[in-house]
């Protein structure tokens, strides 16, 4: 009888330790799995737009209207290709698989399904500063 | 026709391909530049001497390489010829996706614009693989963390390394001497004289392009699929088939019969790609 609740305890602590090592091991997966964002990458775009104006960077593409200067990512959300401007149908087309997206990255046509993510602009300031940084 | 079919040695013919892609490849790679691939190849191809008849010799060669060597295999599934144990062959068949991923990354590395979204595409089908994606990808491709170092060192090294692992026992029962193919040899030689490999620069506004055209049927299949389906799943299925195409009795027959079916279905996508 002593020996069975000697057993009994001896599991009973054992299954203690299997459950204190799991606890444990959740903060270090937590740790691991957790991605740093990125730190924003700065883009100098030195150059004037008009009013009407796109610029195609490897990245993004730049919009310039009368009220907003926008940057969109130029990279397509299904499979990652890199998206062309569209003058005609102003819009974002992808030479692969022909998602479309409007000029403020959002989707119209699959197969991609998310929206185009945008990147922040700021107009440079300064007595020779002309052009646009846009943060990645 | 038959018997031309089974009397030409097709075998002999990819490897003298190989040869010279081989050759071609170690020429080309004196000037290449992973870390600017479309300027080094349209470098090749715009300035440096003789720049465009190597990179062609090397594009025609491991083309006819990989398309002689599938000939090969369907001879010999017809022919008379022995066949192997099934662990054997297995091994021996797996020697086919990784030429097609030699293709494949020699497509990318040109940089171009169908280079550069094949490229990209292939990255992200791996990520959609469950638990192992990120691993691959970082094997294979990682183009976006990495640009083309990766491709470029499974390219010129480690994939031709795992070829060989996968056929060393196969071709080392043969012997073939260049000598015997010398027509053929010269054929591959007038034929990338004539014929320039073709280069897609990036162009402004341009809403189609077409993968290379290995991979236009699946181009066309991840329009309507997730991209794990399209791009691991459906061609998994195949190579299960290519496995078992050897084996004896109602799996053999089986299997033969879906990989044909297999194939029927996947050109008919590619004829749906070539006509947009």
């Amino acid at each position: 009888m002593a020996e069975e609740r000697r057993t009994f305890l001896l599991n009973g602590w054992n299954w203690i330790r299997l459950a204190a090592a799991a606890v444990l091991c959740y903060p270090l997966f937590r740790f691991v799995k957790f991605k740093v964002p990125k730190k924003p990458r700065l883009v100098k775009v030195e150059k004037l737009l008009k009013v009407g104006d796109v610029y195609l960077d490897q990245e993004f593409v730049l919009f310039h209207d009368e009220s907003d200067t926008w940057a969109v990512s130029r990279i397509c959300t299904h499979l990652g290709c890199r998206l062309n401007f569209s003058e005609k149908e102003h819009l974002l087309i992808c030479p692969c698989h022909q998602s479309m997206f409007t000029t403020k990255g959002v989707m119209l046509a699959g197969p991609a399904k998310r929206n185009l993510p945008l990147f922040a602009v700021e107009k440079m300031s300064g007595e020779n500063a002309k052009g646009f940084i846009v943060s990645l | 026709m038959k018997r031309f079919l089974l009397e030409t040695k097709w075998g002999a013919m990819s490897l003298v391909a190989l040869y010279v892609s081989i050759l071609s490849g170690v020429v080309l790679a004196l000037q290449y530049d992973e870390a600017h691939p479309f300027y080094s190849a349209t470098s090749l191809d715009l300035l440096i001497p003789f720049g465009i008849f190597w990179r062609s010799l090397h594009f025609y060669s491991s083309q006819i390489f990989f398309l002689l060597s599938v000939v090969h295999l369907v001879v010999i599934l017809y022919g008379p010829a022995d066949r192997l144990s099934l662990p054997k062959w297995i091994w021996l068949i797996a020697g086919m996706p990784i030429a097609l991923l030699l293709l494949f990354t020699g497509y990318v590395l040109r940089g171009d614009a169908t280079g550069e979204s094949a490229g990209l595409i292939a990255e992200n089908i791996c990520l959609s693989i469950p638990v192992i994606g990120s691993m691959l990808n970082s094997l294979l491709f990682a183009i976006t963390e990495e640009g083309m170092k990766r491709v470029y060192a499974n390219h010129i090294i480690g994939l031709e390394v795992i070829w060989v692992i996968f056929v060393w026992d196969h071709l080392r029962r043969y012997r073939v001497t260049v000598a015997e193919h010398g027509w053929f040899v010269l054929g591959i030689f007038a034929f990338s004289l004539i014929f320039p490999a073709p280069m897609e620069p990036m162009k402004m506004g341009v809403s189609h392009i077409s993968g290379p055209w290995f991979f236009l049927g699946l181009q066309e299949l991840l329009r309507y699929l997730q991209p794990f389906l399209a791009g691991v799943m459906f061609p998994l299925l195949f190579m299960v088939s290519l496995a078992f195409l050897q084996a004896n009795h109602n799996w053999g027959r089986k299997a033969r019969l879906f990989a044909g079916s297999w194939l029927i279905l996947y050109g008919g996508f590619t004829l749906v790609a070539l006509s947009r």
